[in-house]
């Protein structure tokens, strides 16, 4: 089934949208939250700019589970500047008879910054998620979202997941595709460690930087980001379509993959507010 | 086309002597190996099997085929070019693929393969880019080829370059790269009974291939051009 129709099937479980009031504050001026999401306050972290909002995006279940099919959207209207992040990581659990879905649509209307960086998947034994998520950007704003997952057997022995399906798809204002990711692999495949696929490494993270105004200014950022250690293995490349940059990297553990996850957003804010964001410990 | 003339087409059409310029790419490899990734023949092997089984079988074998069906209706192959195009993410990956495809476009124009013109000229348009992996089923159509000998040609076309390039850089020798091929054999024959994703489902998972093509655009002492 395409994303799409499944987005049309079902009402967006998760909405929210974003204005700058004419004050300059980004406010959240719509929001439509049901189980098993919570969405906390608008936050505004020191060292941020003015203005600048910060929302947790948590979910009350403790992770995602077998039959569920979650939508989420977030829109930014012109000018507003939102970092979107998880609490924690998200426990994909167990599915020995059936899989998971989750699809998310990002709009970023003219001069938004939309940051979408949650923490990493982390994905258990016999786990089958699909994740979709949908970047529509207007020429000139910024959307840089992230994704990682790693893999974890609770009862400490090999266990595997399923099946990861991932698509990133960026599009024009218009719906136009200009870039899209798209992989799909199981735990097995990861354990395997073949060269050329993920080798070594057991843990994968990617940022997006859509940034369709200067895309050679977005891949100067993030390869600044790059860092040259031997725990990770790192990469950074234009976008296809003009729109911008990512970085991909592969790491050996959690501290190595949220450094570089950590360094790529630092770099994409300074080159689009011109100051390294706010930090706030969760 | 009888039998023969068939196998003749498939041989000319899949030979390194064809002027594609494939043997320029190392697809990865040569960061690979400079990172200290791949080291040796069963590494270059698990390679070349890595790129099949997660790349070849769910991207390019599905794009041939898709250009392959499609290739009398250049409309429908400029809409399958630049989803590929547009899927291809790590830069050296996107512009070596149109590099080729736009290649064996131009000597198809010139031997006279039929429609390769008004694909070239919407190229020059703006309408596609001129994708290997979609160049590679459109060609094969034009030349009276079948869809299953299309992607038998891509696969090998695939092995080729990364044992070409693997040659090159030191890391096998002639009857290592040799085995290679015949270990593909069975591998490819027996994914290409799986039924093959529409052109929408387009995936793969070569993440360390992508990084290093990635970190090649930066790299010193470059021998290829990915």
């Amino acid at each position: 089934m395409k994303p799409d129709d499944l987005v049309d099937a079902t009402p967006a479980q998760f909405e929210l949208g974003f204005e700058r009031s004419p004050g300059g504050a980004t406010v959240l001026r719509r929001q439509l939250v049901a189980y098993p999401f919570h969405v906390g306050r608008v936050l505004h972290v020191p060292g941020d700019p003015a203005g600048f909002a910060t929302v947790y995006v948590q979910s009350c279940s403790g992770g995602l589970f077998q039959g569920e099919r979650l939508r989420l959207a977030v829109t930014a209207e012109a000018g507003a500047q939102v970092h979107l992040t998880t609490a924690a990581s998200t426990i994909v659990h167990a599915m020995p008879g059936g899989a998971a879905e989750q699809s998310l649509t990002i709009e970023a209307r003219d001069g938004a910054l939309v940051e979408y960086l949650p923490d990493p998947l982390i994905l258990f034994p016999t786990a089958k998620l699909t994740t979709t998520l949908t970047i529509r950007a207007a020429e000139t704003a910024t959307v840089l979202a992230g994704e990682s997952f790693l893999l974890h057997d609770p009862k400490g022995g090999d266990g595997a997941f399923d099946l990861l399906g991932s698509e990133t798809r960026v599009e024009a204002a218009d719906g136009r595709l200009l870039a899209l990711d798209r992989f799909r692999v199981d735990g097995s495949s990861v354990i395997g460690a073949r060269p050329g696929v993920n080798g070594a490494f057991g843990l994968q993270g990617t940022l997006m930087l859509v940034h369709r105004s200067d895309p050679d200014s977005a891949l100067e950022a993030l390869r600044s980001a790059l860092p040259e250690s031997p725990g990770v293995f790192a990469g950074a490349s234009l976008l296809p379509g003009d729109c911008g940059a990512w970085l991909r990297v592969l790491a050996r553990d959690a501290i190595a993959l949220r450094a570089v996850m950590r360094a790529g957003w630092m770099a994409a804010r300074r080159l689009v507010t011109g100051s390294a964001p706010g930090i706030r410990r969760k | 086309m009888n039998e023969i003339a068939t196998v003749l087409a498939a041989l000319q059409l899949g030979d390194s002597f064809f002027p594609s310029g494939g043997t320029s790419f190392s697809w990865g490899l040569e960061t690979l190996r400079a990172d200290g990734l791949v080291r040796t023949a069963a590494d270059v092997e698990a390679l070349v099997a890595g790129q099949i089984e997660h790349r070849w079988v769910s991207f390019d074998r599905p794009a041939v085929t898709a250009a392959h069906a499609a290739a009398g209706d250049i409309d429908a192959v400029c809409v399958i070019d630049r989803e590929v195009d547009a899927a291809t993410l790590a830069r050296e990956a996107r512009e070596g693929a149109r590099r080729i495809g736009t290649s064996v476009l131009k000597v198809h124009e010139g031997m006279g393969t039929p429609g390769v013109p008004e694909y070239r000229a919407r190229i020059r348009a703006g309408d596609a880019f001129g994708q290997m992996a979609v160049v590679q089923g459109f060609v094969a159509r034009a030349s009276g080829l079948d869809a299953d000998t299309a992607c038998a040609m891509s696969a090998h076309q695939l092995v080729l370059s990364l044992v070409s390039a693997a040659l090159r850089l030191g890391l096998i020798g002639h009857v290592d790269a040799q085995r290679i091929f015949v270990g593909q054999r069975d591998r490819v024959g027996t994914l290409m009974r799986q039924p093959v994703p529409d052109i929408s489902e387009l995936h793969a998972y070569t993440p360390a291939a992508e990084i290093a093509m990635m970190r090649h655009e930066t790299g010193n002492g470059r021998m290829f051009a990915s």
